[in-house]
């Protein structure tokens, strides 16, 4: 029944991811403006005239008719192979392949500061319900998860960069790094980390310390709860072991969700700290409209979109059968 | 109570965490022993390691690495000076050019340039595979000797490119040019200008030092290093990790008046904002509607609300580069908003219906003014001026992409956007001007400018070009684009607007304190 149930959710996934690249791709052929003469345009501060044009159209074989264009697109995305941009005219999969360990970086860490801080901080609060921590607790993550996270950086770079001086404004490590001793390397990428990752972590840790607050109070208050209390369990072991393990199941969710983050990086984060991963190679690409970049950015992130979704169904399906036993009911 | 003690264990350690974090970013901080000390500079670059990387169009940092055949003088003169050739000459057609290299110069690792150099470059410059959009048989380069060339153009041509620079050939001639965009020689360039590489740090900055062996006079500013950015950041410069920012805003140059340690400079080049209209249709097709409609917009306020200084100069016509150093070109246009009225009137524009608007033969004067989010200031500033005179302007923001279609194909009816002065008239003053403009007269100069080489006649040429544009007024030139620079006092050798960007000027700049 589980495996049915996977590989039905499986054979869907495919029928979506090309739905899905074939209306990104079309999206982006309806676009008015002709993109590789606006990039040449632009980039050449000038008007490329009608015989040039002629020459590039039959160079990147922007004459054929749309639907060869598509073929020829799709085959080669098939193979990983997202064409060249048109900026910087080198291929688009070796910019991505540059960009992806810097998101990685910074979402790694943002997510495991996320599950730190968010957990903690939600058991804490959940354990301390109503008392002088949970408010503050409640009311520190309620403001943390309001504030926008580019305004945040950029009060942090004010406060913490420019005017003590305590971390650097930006980049990934600092101009010297190559001329340190290995010690202070690893010093170097880590105050560069620091504030983007605390960024791009704490608006997420206060969202999870919120929902793990209201799962475990849940779950505290379950019957199994109060009999492993009757037994004369300690505490700790109850939330630990008992109520704990049942409140973390719904948190694979959210962190099956967020396989789009970790590849897709914060579009907003990277820009403010000029941090060169996959947030700010789209961001360059929709600026210089580099349509072969933006149409392998926005591929990419609908395929781990869809790939999270699948893996967190998957996963919820083996903690869970309820999920399974209910798709077999309904089927 | 356990779960009071696992809740003070667990604020224990994230404070321990935390303050590990603050400590060892505090303690690991590593800026720059040299940076803002002696004879070096740090700058914010606009850019990425492949900024000496010149495809067919070049950046500022290009020409630290690299040189030109010939520069050209930043003065008034306007003049051509030697740079890699010591002399040149041409024949009477302009379709032959001779060029005489220097001997002393020589690439970063040691190697002589010769014209063997030179041919190899110029031929990759015409290679489909590294430009799609190049005529194959644009011109043909002979090696007459190490020191000696010539390159034959198809048509007469003006074959002292102070733009282009040169590669070494010995580096570059084996490899494949399909891979041209890809060659790991663009992120360790081997060149022969006053820079070179000491190292690239991918994703952060490149750092230079002055090349003892430069031919001509060695930088004083011995190291630079630039640091890239996708915007030029204020942060980066208040914090100390950089001494000047290129291509900032005029908002963000005023910020900084009244601050001792900085100085703003402004220069503008050849983009001038400019109306185009589509002379075509029913509201701009007579030079004296276009001419009260320029009347109409006060352009010296335009720029003052654009936060442009004071001295950026208007004009009506399109320029040589030294006619316009020189301020050599009629005066334009007076802001005469009653003026402009009257002409309309007499062009049968009245406001018969009392309704705020011009109209005539039923038809009200209101056009749709396209432009991009960019130039949206301009336009509400334009909107209001021209309601003063009863011509109604709505304005349609459409995406870059869009404006330049259109302003490609002439698909509007009046269209905010740059104009390159001079070069565009060759695009949209001549016979096939997208918007519609047809002068045998000005298709006939135009043809002649394009043959024009000689600098003398140059200015003849345009001068007649102005003539023929205060009375066809073909488009209506707003103001010059100025751009910002901002840079720390210690440095010196740049102005206003001759001198204005620091990377440019940097191998000619030097410091307060040294270099």
């Amino acid at each position: 029944m589980r495996l049915s149930y996977i590989l039905k959710r499986v054979l869907f996934t495919i029928p979506l991811l090309f739905a899905i690249v074939t209306v990104t791709f079309f999206i982006v052929q309806i676009t008015p403006g002709d993109p590789m003469l606006f990039s040449i345009d632009e980039r050449s501060k000038r008007v490329v005239d009608p015989a040039e044009e002629a020459r590039i159209r039959l160079r990147y074989g922007l004459d054929k008719p749309i639907y060869v264009q598509y073929w020829k697109w799709l085959s080669a995305a098939f193979t990983g192979d997202f064409g060249e941009s048109f900026v910087t005219r080198r291929p688009v999969i070796s910019m991505i392949a540059e960009a992806v360990p810097y998101t990685l970086q910074l979402t790694v860490l943002a997510l495991f500061f996320d599950a730190l801080f968010g957990i903690s901080f939600g058991i804490i609060s959940a354990v301390k319900r109503n008392s002088l921590t949970d408010r503050v607790i409640t009311l520190g993550s309620l403001v943390l998860y309001s504030i926008p996270g580019f305004w945040l950086a950029l009060m942090l770079v004010l406060v913490f960069s420019v005017s003590l001086g305590w971390f650097p404004t930006s980049q990934t490590t600092s101009i010297d790094h190559d001329l340190m001793s290995f010690p202070q390397q690893v010093w170097d990428i880590a105050s560069h980390l620091f504030l983007p990752v605390f960024v791009l972590g704490i608006a997420s840790a206060a969202g999870t310390a919120r929902y793990m607050r209201s799962r475990l109070i849940e779950v505290l208050n379950e019957e199994y709860v109060l009999a492993a209390r009757a037994r004369g369990l300690s505490e700790k072991t109850v939330i630990l072991k008992h109520a704990l393990r049942n409140a973390l199941v719904p948190v694979i969710t959210i962190y099956g969700l967020a396989l789009p983050f970790l590849l897709g990086g914060s579009v907003l984060i990277e820009n403010v700290f000029d941090w060169p991963g996959m947030g700010r190679l789209a961001v360059s690409a929709i600026t210089a409209r580099d349509y072969p970049v933006i149409l392998a950015t926005t591929t990419i992130a609908a395929v781990l979109t869809i790939f999270g979704n699948l893996l967190a169904d998957i996963a919820y399906s083996l903690v869970d059968p309820r999920v399974t036993h209910g798709l077999g009911k309904g089927a | 109570m356990n779960v009071k003690r696992y809740g003070a264990l667990t604020v224990r350690v994230l404070a321990f965490v935390l303050v590990s974090l603050i400590a060892i970013s505090c303690g690991g901080r590593g800026n720059s022993s040299r940076r803002g000390a002696g004879d070096s500079v740090t700058s914010l670059y606009i850019g990425d390691e492949r900024i000496f990387f010149q495809d067919y169009w070049g950046m500022e940092a290009t020409y630290w690495m690299f040189e030109p055949l010939v520069r050209r003088a930043g003065d008034e003169s306007g003049k051509v000076r030697p740079a890699l050739a010591e002399k040149w000459e041409h024949s009477d057609d302009y379709r032959t050019w001779k060029f005489y290299l220097r001997k002393d110069v020589r690439w970063h690792d040691g190697q002589p340039v010769t014209a063997n150099d030179i041919k190899f470059t110029l031929d990759l410059r015409i290679n489909p595979e590294v430009n799609p959009g190049a005529e194959k048989d644009k011109y043909k380069v002979d090696v007459i000797d190490d020191h000696t060339f010539t390159i034959t153009y198809k048509i007469p041509t003006d074959g002292l490119d102070t733009w282009a620079v040169y590669y070494p050939k010995h580096l570059l001639e084996n490899l494949d040019p399909k891979d041209f965009f890809k060659w790991e020689f663009w992120k360790a360039p081997v060149g022969n200008g006053p820079y070179k590489l000491v190292r690239s740090i991918p994703k952060t900055a490149v750092e230079v030092e002055a090349n003892p062996d430069y031919y001509g006079k060695v930088p004083a500013i011995k190291h630079v290093t630039l640091k890239f950015s996708d915007t030029p950041s204020l942060t980066e410069l208040y914090s100390g990790n950089v001494e000047s920012l290129s291509f900032v805003s005029g908002d963000m140059a005023k910020k900084l008046e009244g601050d001792d340690r900085y100085r703003s400079y402004h220069w503008w080049g050849s983009w001038i904002d400019v109306i185009y209209w589509d002379h075509s249709g029913t509201f701009f097709s007579s030079p004296e509607v276009r001419r009260a409609l320029t009347m109409a917009i006060n352009r010296r306020e335009l720029a003052e609300v654009l936060d442009d200084p004071e001295d950026v100069p208007i004009l009506d016509t399109v320029t040589t580069q030294r006619q316009f150093k020189r301020h050599e070109f009629p005066e334009p246009l007076k802001y005469d908003p009653a003026g402009a009225k009257k002409l309309l009137a007499a062009e049968g524009w009245n406001d018969s219906d009392g309704d705020g608007v011009l109209d005539k033969d039923g038809k009200a004067f209101e056009f749709p003014l396209t432009v991009n989010a960019e130039m949206q200031k301009s336009a509400i500033y334009v909107q209001n001026e021209l309601r003063k005179v009863g011509v109604k302007a709505d304005i349609q923001t459409v995406d870059m992409s869009i404006l330049r279609k259109k302003h490609r194909s002439g698909e509007y009816d009046a269209l905010l956007f740059r104009f390159q002065n001079p070069d565009w008239i060759y695009r949209f003053f001549d016979s096939d001007s997208p918007f519609g403009y047809k002068n045998d007269e000005m298709i006939a100069l135009v043809k002649k400018a394009r043959v024009t080489i000689d600098p003398d006649k140059q200015d003849e040429v345009m001068k007649d070009i102005m003539k023929v544009m205060e009375r066809d007024i073909p488009v209506t030139f707003l103001v010059p684009q100025v751009q910002f620079f901002i840079a720390t006092k210690r440095i010196k050798g740049l102005s206003s607007p001759d001198r204005a960007d620091p990377v440019w000027f940097m191998p000619t700049l030097t410091l307060e304190d040294g270099g």
